[in-house]
């Protein structure tokens, strides 16, 4: 559905094949594994065993010995830690410990944590020189969840470390706190005046909740290949979302210019956010320097699992207290996210958006960021606003259950619009939530009946929203207008979904020309302005104002060139729908005047770099249907359907692509995903045997429903939609978990041993 | 210059506006808006700015809308203006002054962080 009246597109909102496919599905594309080049070696990372211990010795002598190795490397072999805040593109960070996260130095924090890496001539011989290096540990006691890491006495992970506000984390002052601690920050956020808003509040209700770390599961493994040249310049091929973002830690731990880095990135096989950061690369590109030789290194799955960013596990206590009418008055919550080994959790993310869906006038957050030994979280779509909402949402459904209301009326009333302050104060802007709500209980599914099951599962329904808000940041384009009347179109944003599609589709529009006549493609970091990674659904909206923009460029300087050829001033010319235009019914196709370049000037290139702060954010609203085992406690989704305001699709097929993949992440950690450690705090499931990720048996067809209500801030109305989509389905499933079974799942997942128990106990 | 902008103190730094949520500043540039700050809540400035430039991590909002430009963002009148953390997945936080909580005060000033509550054990 759409909102309003939408400008006749000629390109967008139409689904063309997607540039990539073929290359894709005749196994052509290169990704970073494809990389081989001549007296290349190959890279091993040694790993600690320990979730927690002191590194008293590395003794690499062994390993140097054995015939084949180049190279041993330590942490000692890297430049010098400093306290130094880096921003290397993909957050800000402390330079030591982007250090200490990519090699260990006095302590390994989590079970996978790179201590020491080698390269050989071959890799079963760099396999077999790490066992040759000879680690002694000084083991000490793990912390494996926020309430053990803020418990008193916990075992501390980083000397010295005192809990800094988020916000005014340097405000002045002395003696703020000497104790030492794993909360590595805090956050609050308040408008209104919620003690107020509670005291008037005719019902309270209020509940914990849990979540646990599940990973992106991105089918190509992390990769990069290394190669350093005689003359200070570095090459790296590496599966990334941010090139940009690895040329600057690269730089950084190189100690070289920032020029003599050139990035490639290779196509990418998924990364939701886990391939933001580098890990493997800054050590490649070490060895190659001190070898000469190129150097190419590779995850397995179970260094994936162990040794990459999950998403956070999560504890949030929530409040939330109504008038007997259904109207929402107050809202609080506690949110402790744990970011692993090293500080930056999501938690930030999700005090702003779980609330954000609402239309609450006094609201209390406190976030907390708290260590734990486990691998370092990163960005997982979304990051920090799914477990945050599934306390709400949760809530809200009790709110309905208790009020005796429809569970979509009562948030409908409740809608967030324009003008609606979110938790941090910020107001928002022109939103689809109250779309999107009326959307979801006008659709044929939320209409249908559920029914009853033959085989005699119990049969529930489950409904919530989810909020993203979405991102601009740096984005270049640059374009070659060929005299053929075809367009090479570069860009430095990473395809992950169908965004070379996408911005070619919105050049060809503004281009007024067909979109086979536009070739898009990803280029290197040497080859295309500064562009932000591929991240916070910002591609089609912040890539896509590039690419609208270069376009216009090349508009004008065609209507300069038809002006010249007719001897006309450029005012007298325009473009429109691909048609130059100018005095005396003079025309040209943008195809003629395309041949026309020769010998009037020459080729033309167009070309942007922007910076858009408005993306407009995203709202989701999902609708699950599940029956529950009650003798084995197995939740099967029987039907799915996710209702989401996009914006204006540009690819509509990619964007219900986009969805399906969303929920179908989101399923994932609502039922099935999280990472199992042992007490000694190993993962106990790292691989995808044993961790579980939904397959294409375990789901229904997702059935999607795209609302558009344009983001005014951008030429087509682009909001991101890539990201969103993932946050309803945790609260929607155990909703509706709740509706066929009356427990409350408020640890998940709702798996089957754990919901068992609790049926059992029933 | 008429003191028309509304700064939204975030919590954390409350201290410096002994408590107040919101306070009028001046200034048509977010640096003159500091600098306005700083003259009736010293403190401030160190809080925001490093060298010529807001502090990494931290953004500020006017009229809700993120501004890249930072300190040379442009206010216009009657303009707010929100201090937040910026916002990016796995966003970050360090520093070495600490925040009020874990503030050498007593545990009942610090009721969502009792640790007590905390163990579930």
């Amino acid at each position: 559905m759409t909102t309003e009246t939408k400008p006749a597109y000629n390109v967008v909102g139409s689904r063309p094949l997607r540039p990539d496919g073929v290359d894709k599905v005749t196994g052509r594309a290169r990704y970073g594994a494809d990389i081989n080049l001549p007296d290349m070696l190959y890279g091993r990372l040694l790993r600690s065993p320990h979730a927690h211990a002191r590194i008293v010795s590395i003794d690499t002598s062994r390993a140097k010995a054995l015939d084949g190795v180049k190279c041993v490397i330590t942490h000692e072999d890297l430049p010098g830690a400093t306290d130094e805040i880096v921003d290397l593109g993909e957050s800000v960070s402390p330079y030591k410990w982007v250090l200490q996260n990519v090699l260990a130095s006095d302590k390994a924090l989590y079970q996978g944590h790179a201590v020491a890496a080698v390269c050989a001539t071959d890799p079963h011989i760099a396999e077999d020189a790490l066992g040759l290096i000879d680690v002694e540990y000084d083991v000490l006691p793990p912390v494996l969840s926020v309430h053990d890491a803020m418990a008193e006495g916990a075992p501390i992970l980083h000397d010295g470390m005192k809990t800094v506000e988020m916000v005014a984390r340097f405000v002045p002052g002395e003696g703020r706190g000497e104790r030492e601690t794993n909360i590595a920050s805090q956050l609050e956020f308040e408008h209104g005046d919620p003690a107020a808003g509670f005291e008037e509040a005719d019902i309270v209700l209020e509940g914990e909740f849990e979540t646990a770390a599940a990973h992106q599961g991105y089918i190509e493994p992390q990769n990069g290949t290394a190669h350093w040249n005689s003359d200070g310049t570095l090459t790296v091929w590496v599966s990334t979302q941010g090139p940009f973002a690895v040329r600057a830690t690269v730089s950084k731990m190189l100690d070289i210019p920032l020029a003599n880095v050139k990035v490639i990135p290779m196509e990418i096989g998924g990364g939701f956010g886990g391939k933001l950061p580098a890990y493997m690369e800054p050590t490649a590109a070490v060895m190659s320097r001190l070898t000469g030789r190129p150097v190419k290194m590779y995850m397995n799955r179970e260094e994936v699992l162990i040794g990459t960013g999950p998403t956070s596990a999560t504890y949030v206590r929530c409040k939330i207290g109504a008038k007997n009418d259904g109207t929402i008055i107050a809202a609080e919550a506690t949110l402790a996210y744990e970011a692993g080994a090293f500080p930056g959790s999501p938690v930030g993310a999700g005090a702003t958006c779980m609330f954000s869906s609402y239309d609450i006038p006094n609201i209390y957050v406190d976030a907390l960021d708290v260590v734990t030994n486990k691998p370092k979280c990163q960005a997982y779509r979304a990051p920090g606003s799914p477990q945050g909402t599934f306390a709400v949402e949760s809530l809200i459904d009790q709110l309905a259950e208790r009020l005796e209301r429809d569970p979509m009326e009562l948030r409908a009333q409740n809608s967030a619009h324009e003008g609606t302050r979110r938790a941090d104060g910020v107001v928002l802007p022109k939103i689809g939530a109250e779309e999107t709500m009326q959307a979801a209980i006008d659709s044929p599914h939320y209409r249908s009946e559920i029914g009853i099951d033959e085989d005699g599962r119990l049969l529930g329904r489950g409904v919530s929203m989810g909020f993203w808000t979405n991102a601009g940041m740096e984005s270049a384009a640059y374009a070659s207008v060929n005299e053929d009347g075809t367009v090479n179109l570069s860009v430095g944003s990473v395809d992950i979904g169908g965004q070379r599609a996408g911005l070619a589709m919105q050049f060809a529009e503004t281009m007024g020309i067909e979109y086979d006549l536009v070739r898009p493609q990803v280029v290197d970091t040497d080859s295309i302005g500064f562009t932000h990674v591929t991240g916070g659904s910002r591609v089609a909206y912040a890539t896509g104002i590039a690419v609208h923009e270069a376009a216009l460029d090349v508009r004008e300087q065609m209507e300069a060139r038809a002006a010249m050829i007719w001897d006309v001033d450029a005012g007298a010319v325009s473009y429109e729908n691909g048609i130059i235009s100018g005095p005396d019914g003079q025309q040209f196709t943008f195809k003629e005047l395309c041949g026309r370049m020769p010998g009037t000037g020459g080729q033309i290139q167009g070309q942007a770099d922007v910076l858009p702060t408005q993306p407009g954010p995203a709202y989701g609203c999902h609708i699950v249907d599940v029956a529950v085992d009650r003798d084995t406690g197995k939740v099967d989704i029987l039907r799915y359907s996710a209702v989401q305001d996009v914006g204006t699709a540009i690819h509509p097929s990619y964007v219900e692509g986009q969805v399906q993949g969303g929920v179908a992440q989101g399923a994932g950690m609502a039922l099935t995903e999280e990472y199992v450690y042992s007490p000694e705090g190993r993962m106990t499931n790292a691989s995808l045997l044993d961790y579980r990720m939904p397959t294409s048996l375990d789901l229904p067809e997702i059935e999607t429903i795209l609302v558009e209500v344009p983001n005014p801030s951008h030429p087509y109305g682009v909001r991101g939609v890539g990201e969103v989509p993932i946050v309803p389905p945790l609260a929607a499933i155990a909703n509706a978990i709740y509706d066929a079974t009356g427990i409350r799942m408020n640890s998940l997942p709702a798996s089957p041993t754990k919901l068992l128990d609790r049926l059992l106990d029933d | 210059m008429t003191a028309d902008i509304t700064v939204f103190v975030p919590i954390g730094m409350r201290p410096l506006t002994d408590g107040l949520r919101t306070v009028p500043a001046s200034g048509r540039t977010i640096a003159e808006v500091v600098d306005s700050l700083e003259a009736n809540y010293p403190g401030f400035h160190e809080s925001l700015v490093e060298g010529n430039r807001l502090k990494r991590g931290l953004t500020i909002a006017v009229n809700s809308v993120e501004q890249p430009l930072g300190l040379l963002a442009k206010v216009p009148p009657n303009a707010e203006v929100h201090i937040l953390p910026a916002m990016a997945g796995g966003q970050d936080c360090r520093a070495t002054i600490p925040c009020r909580y874990h503030a050498d005060v007593p545990a009942s000033a610090q009721p969502t962080l009792e640790p007590e509550k905390w163990s579930r054990r």
